[in-house]
């Protein structure tokens, strides 16, 4: 499946609580800042969320569970992309993983999942942070497992830093909340027109 | 998903695409069925990503079942062993008019017990000549056979020599070629060929490991899979299989590359009971086969 091309993600950029960086009366970013600087980016779903039913075809995936979804991959996003890259650390994905995933995520696979040891930027521009929803409900016919796609392309400090991070994310209900279980991520960082690119699965 | 079952799986899948034209779980004589096997079933409560390493074995059955025509029997039966944790799968062929025992019934052909005792019967009598616990069995018409092969646009054959028959209608020269559905099941029904029947269901393991490479070929991704089980719901008939125990399986099947997929024809060998034309089981030669199967749906010393 190919991400349908119903929305153009627009970068939310925002220092210091500031308008976006096309707008005029954006703040400048003052070389050496130092303390965090506080971004918001929003990933944007692409199409509507499906839930495919055996019992009843396919049908929009309830708004609940979507809003928890969507929580979810925002939190990764921030996390792993926006905060290190914004802040000098990472977030914690504890909260966004099963804890067998998080395990594997937040060691052997860190270097996919994670945007850290580059250099701090103070301006970020995403030219895509899409997400795509698709569900296959349960015996209960309720959704039962959701499969995030998603494709990140984020440009710091003017094509300092450029990111793209595309892949897959499986989350599945846990005592409410919906959780990563599984992910099969890539990760293409460039720095100073150098790529490193890096894998991870964890099925 | 097309691998003596595993293939076909992936097949029926395929196929869903093009053919979503049934109603939704609700033709009871639907051209594809699957089916879990009560005692085997390997069900999960809830979806656990990664915790389907277990070796399963699928039972695939191509049935003669026509409109108007009863004593419906298998001329397709095909034993899939997955084995996900070597990502590698084994097809053994059985002939359709291989003699064995059949549980309460005696002894007799082995594709006569699904007429005798549908899926149960014909999952028991392959579980006990073949030795492996059958978890699920997939069972396909004519009909739907050649909807599956025309819904992932159809296979590369390697015709192995010159197929005139007109009883099966298959007309192929040796070599390569594109078979769209009902030229697919004319290839795997001809066995006036030399070895016949021993022949015969060893094209019909070759045809859905093909079906599958080309299946692989258009996309593995979990949106993908879980978008072709949507598709496989317009026109598989599910029995005892949680759609994510189902989205499982599929996922499992098609992780497997077709170069780790071995085709392997049962021992057997040609001869009559009476007048009848049948197919022994050759031994020892088979119970080693079973035995090396058995153990991890790969064949390692054969």
């Amino acid at each position: 499946m190919r991400f349908r091309p119903l929305v153009l993600v627009a970068v939310v950029l925002c220092l210091a609580g500031a308008a976006c960086s096309s707008s005029p009366k954006k703040p400048q970013a003052r070389p050496g800042v130092t303390g965090t600087v506080a971004v918001q980016m929003h990933v944007r779903e692409v199409a509507a969320g499906e839930l495919i039913s055996p019992a009843r075809g396919i049908r929009p995936l309830d708004d609940p569970t979507k809003a928890r979804v969507l929580a979810a991959v925002q939190k990764l996003f921030d996390a792993t992309l926006v905060d290190p890259l914004t802040a000098g650390q990472a977030g914690s994905i504890d909260s966004v993983f099963t804890n067998d995933a998080v395990r594997q995520a937040a060691t052997v696979d860190r270097a996919a999942m994670y945007d850290e040891a580059l250099p701090r930027i103070t301006r970020l521009k995403a030219d895509k942070a899409e997400v795509q929803l698709t569900g296959l409900a349960g015996g209960n016919d309720q959704a039962a497992l959701v499969i995030a796609k998603f494709g990140w392309d984020v440009t710091g400090d003017g094509g300092k830093v450029h990111i793209v991070r595309s892949g897959e994310l499986s989350l599945i209900p846990v005592l409410g909340t919906w959780l990563i279980a599984a992910y099969d991520v890539a990760n293409a960082t460039t720095v100073d027109g150098t790529t490193t690119t890096t894998t991870a699965v964890k099925k | 998903m097309t691998r003596a079952l595993v293939a076909l799986l992936a097949v029926a899948v395929g196929a869903a695409g093009i053919y979503a034209i049934g109603a939704r779980q609700a033709h009871d004589h639907a051209p594809i069925t699957l089916e879990a096997v009560p005692a085997n079933h390997l069900a999960f409560a809830s979806y656990q990503p990664g915790t389907w390493k277990r070796t399963v074995f699928i039972l695939a059955l191509g049935s003669d079942e026509r409109a108007g025509l009863g004593g419906a029997r298998t001329d397709a039966i095909h034993v899939i062993g997955l084995n996900p944790a070597l990502g590698r799968a084994t097809f053994i062929d059985i002939p359709r008019d291989t003699w064995v025992d059949i549980p309460g019934h005696g002894q007799g052909r082995i594709n006569e017990a699904y007429g005798d005792g549908g899926v149960a019967l014909t999952a028991q009598t392959v579980s006990q000549l073949v030795g492996v616990p059958i978890s699920y069995v997939l069972v396909t018409t004519f009909a739907g056979f050649t909807k599956m092969v025309d819904g992932i646009g159809g296979v590369n054959v390697d015709v192995p020599y010159l197929m005139s028959d007109p009883n099966s209608g298959a007309a192929f020269n040796p070599g390569l070629q594109h078979m769209n559905g009902a030229q697919a099941l004319s290839f795997s029904r001809d066995r006036h060929i030399p070895d016949g029947d021993l022949a015969r269901t060893g094209h019909q393991g070759q045809l859905i490991i093909h079906a599958l490479t080309d299946l692989r070929a258009k996309g593995t991704t979990l949106t993908d899979i879980v978008r072709d089980l949507d598709v496989l719901y317009r026109n598989v008939r599910t029995i005892g299989i949680s759609p994510t125990d189902l989205f499982r399986l599929a996922q499992t099947a098609l992780a497997i590359r077709p170069e780790n997929i071995r085709n392997y024809t049962m021992p057997a060998a040609l001869g009559f009971k009476g007048a009848a034309s049948v197919v022994f089981v050759r031994q020892p030669d088979a119970s080693s086969v079973f035995a090396d199967f058995a153990d991890d749906a790969v064949l390692q010393t054969h």
